[in-house]
Order: C-alpha cells, then sequence, then structure tokens
C-alpha cells in the first residue's frame, strides 16, 4: 500500500513538473518564436483562401441595385486587404469572433461590403502581424480590397482613439462608402482594453473582376 | 430611444424574417423590419446593423409564404407580451416574459425552416435557409482585439512552478 502510494505521488510530481515545463516551453514560444513565425500561418490562411473563394464563386456586384447578388457564409473569406505602406496583406472573414481573428481579419457582420455605398467594418488583432502598425499608416496611404468580386482602392482620410462602447463612431448607415478598420489600443496589449484605434478610408476607386458587371 | 436587449432583438429579428415576400413589396418588408415600435411610450429600433442584417438576410434568403404566415401569428403574441409586460425599460422585463419571448423564438425555429440558436454568452446565431450559418449578433459590436492571452496564463503557469519549485529546494537544504 505504501509502495503504491509513493508511486502515484511520483507520478502526480512528474506530472506537475511536465505542466509547468510545457507551460514554460509555451511561454518561450509566443515571447520569443511566434512573431516570426505567424507571417506563416497568414501565407497557410491565405493559401485556403483559394479553396473558399471557389466556394463564393457565385457572388458577383449588381451595378444597378449597387449590392451582392449573394452574401458569403459566415466565417468565410470574401476578400484580401492589402496596406503597401504598412507590408501587410491578410484574408478578410466574414464574421469577426475571436475564433475567426486568430485566423485574419474580422469583416462585422451588419456592416456593408466594397461598392455598397456604406460603412464596412473590419477589425483584427493589435500585435504586428495583424493591426497593430496601423498607427504608422499616414493620410493618404492607400488601403486595397481585393474581393472576389472586384478590387476596391480606399485612402486614409481620419485615424482617432475611442472607447469600446462608442458604437456611434463606427456607423453603417453612411453618405458615402466609408471603410473603417479597428484595434485594441495601445497596440500589441495583451488582454483587455477599453480603447480602439480607428482608421477611416474614404473609397478611391474600383475595379470589378466580374463578367456579370 | 432605448435599443434593444438581446431578447427583444432575437424577436424582432425573427419575426422581421417572417413577413411574406409575396405579400408585399421589397421596400414594404424593408420598411416594416426597420421601424419603430412604440412600447407602452418606449420607442425601441434594431441597430443600424441589424439593419444591414436584415437587408443581407432578405437578400440572399426566400421565406416560403407558410413560413410567414406562421410566424406572423406569433408576432402579435410577441408584441402584446411586451405592452402587458408593463415595463418602459426593456432590461426590466421579468423572468417569465423574457422566458415567454425565447420560447417564441424556439418555436418559430421549431416550427419554420428560419433557424435561430442562442448561444453561450448571448449570442444570436442565425442561419441562412439552407443551413448555413448566416450571422452571429452579440450585444456589443465593437470586439476585444488584444493580442493572445496565452502569453499572460503560461507566464503565470511557468512562474508559478518556478515559485514552487524554489520553495522545495529551500525545503530541502534547510
Amino acid at each position: 500500500m505504501h509502495k503504491l502510494k509513493n508511486v502515484l505521488k511520483g507520478i502526480a510530481k512528474n506530472i506537475a513538473v511536465s505542466f509547468f515545463f510545457t507551460s514554460f516551453l509555451v511561454f518561450l514560444f509566443f515571447l520569443f518564436v511566434d512573431r516570426q513565425v505567424r507571417p506563416y500561418f497568414i501565407l497557410i490562411s491565405n493559401l485556403s483562401y483559394s479553396e473558399v473563394k471557389t466556394e463564393n464563386q457565385s457572388i458577383s456586384f449588381d451595378t444597378v441595385e449597387k449590392r451582392l447578388t449573394d452574401y458569403p457564409n459566415y466565417g468565410t473569406v470574401w476578400a484580401t486587404i492589402k496596406i503597401p505602406a504598412l507590408n501587410l496583406e491578410l484574408p478578410v472573414y466574414h464574421g469577426d469572433t475571436l475564433d475567426i481573428l486568430r485566423y485574419g481579419v474580422g469583416h462585422l457582420a451588419g456592416s456593408y461590403f466594397p461598392g455598397e455605398g456604406g460603412g464596412i467594418v473590419l477589425d483584427a488583432h493589435n500585435n504586428e502581424a495583424y493591426f497593430g502598425t496601423l498607427p504608422n499608416l499616414a493620410f493618404g496611404d492607400e488601403i486595397v480590397l481585393d474581393t472576389i468580386y472586384g478590387t476596391y482602392t480606399y485612402e486614409m482620410t481620419e485615424a482617432k482613439i475611442i472607447k469600446n462602447t462608442e458604437e456611434e463612431a463606427l456607423p453603417v448607415k453612411t453618405e458615402e462608402e466609408l471603410l473603417m478598420l479597428y484595434t485594441c489600443y495601445p497596440p500589441g496589449y495583451v488582454g483587455l482594453t477599453n480603447e480602439r484605434y480607428v482608421v477611416y478610408a474614404k473609397l478611391k476607386g474600383a475595379d470589378y473582376n466580374n463578367e456579370n458587371n | 430611444m432605448k435599443k434593444c436587449s438581446m431578447i427583444l432583438l432575437a424577436a424582432l429579428v425573427m419575426f422581421g424574417f417572417s413577413v411574406s415576400a409575396n405579400a408585399m413589396t421589397e421596400d414594404e418588408l424593408e420598411a416594416k423590419l426597420t421601424a419603430t415600435y412604440d412600447i407602452n411610450g418606449n420607442e425601441i429600433s434594431l441597430r443600424d446593423t441589424e439593419k444591414v442584417l436584415v437587408e443581407q438576410y432578405l437578400a440572399k434568403n426566400e421565406i416560403s409564404e407558410s413560413d410567414a404566415s406562421y410566424i406572423a401569428s406569433k408576432v402579435d403574441e410577441a408584441i402584446a407580451i411586451l405592452r402587458n409586460a408593463n415595463v418602459t425599460n426593456l432590461n426590466d422585463l421579468s423572468s417569465a416574459d423574457k422566458n415567454k419571448l425565447v420560447a417564441l423564438v424556439s418555436d418559430i425555429s421549431d416550427n419554420t425552416a428560419i433557424k435561430a440558436t442562442v448561444l453561450s454568452g448571448g449570442v444570436l446565431s442565425i442561419q441562412n435557409i439552407d443551413g448555413t450559418e448566416f450571422a452571429r449578433v452579440t450585444k456589443e459590436a465593437i470586439r476585444q482585439t488584444g493580442a493572445s492571452n496565452i502569453l499572460v496564463i503560461t507566464g503565470i503557469i511557468s512562474l508559478a512552478g518556478l515559485a514552487i519549485a524554489v520553495g522545495m529546494l529551500k525545503k530541502k537544504n534547510a
């Protein structure tokens, strides 16, 4: 009985040591390696974009009605966002749950799509691989949304810090098309914050790549 | 103007989607969905993002007449529940009244092709007619986008492990 107790005690000790050691390794990974390998994860996400793009292939843009002929399902990729000034290129998903934000940029369901003439709200994590470098963007810098139905180019016009309760700072019913990108502020901050850094950009031009237009 | 609580939102969204496309024009339909309702002198409406969701849902999905009729019959029940509750703030609805509204939403979900599920954290998941997910609606539109907290959690566990190890070593050497 005493021997069994010692064996169980040893096993428990080994499990505890393994747990702490594994946590330590994960901690070191996220502290030193995550930033370096993150672009490769994003690259894989971008590669899978081609598959999702097939799923959303039937979607085109009705230039008369100024709306999409169909809407992407929740959680699927419908665009790539390119910000040359920040050397950033990321997949854009419809929806912005925490799960979605792990893989790319989220699109607020209930905000409009490019070309529809309203507010388009995109959000992403505040680390360097995602939107953490948004404060480096200057007025006039271009933001390109390469969607499944066309390419839309926007020009940054404004930036501000808002409270996380200021929903009116992210309007969707707007007089003219307005792209809004936001992330938690300050950049790189780990955990919950009550401020957001928002970049506003106005539509500069559009190129449709769909025969239905 | 008070904004809708999650339960009322669920009810309005479901009821909004319920109107037969055959019975009215798209403009009339949209006007009905985005209308402001007077409940005991308290004006309520969907948020702008929810109004856009309604537009997009109707553009994506066709609602059958039978489904529309079934759900339409529930609309009056819901409005009656809200009016009879006799509260000026929807958050003051009793648990019993909230349950009645949730039951109506479940009823619609069980008996029509329009499905909605309340997920954990009060998230409302709305499905397309073909069963795919259309959208998730949350009470707060602005998300938490802080960097991963794995760093914090693993850091704390590592520190705890280190503290225990140091403590054990001290005890051994004492």
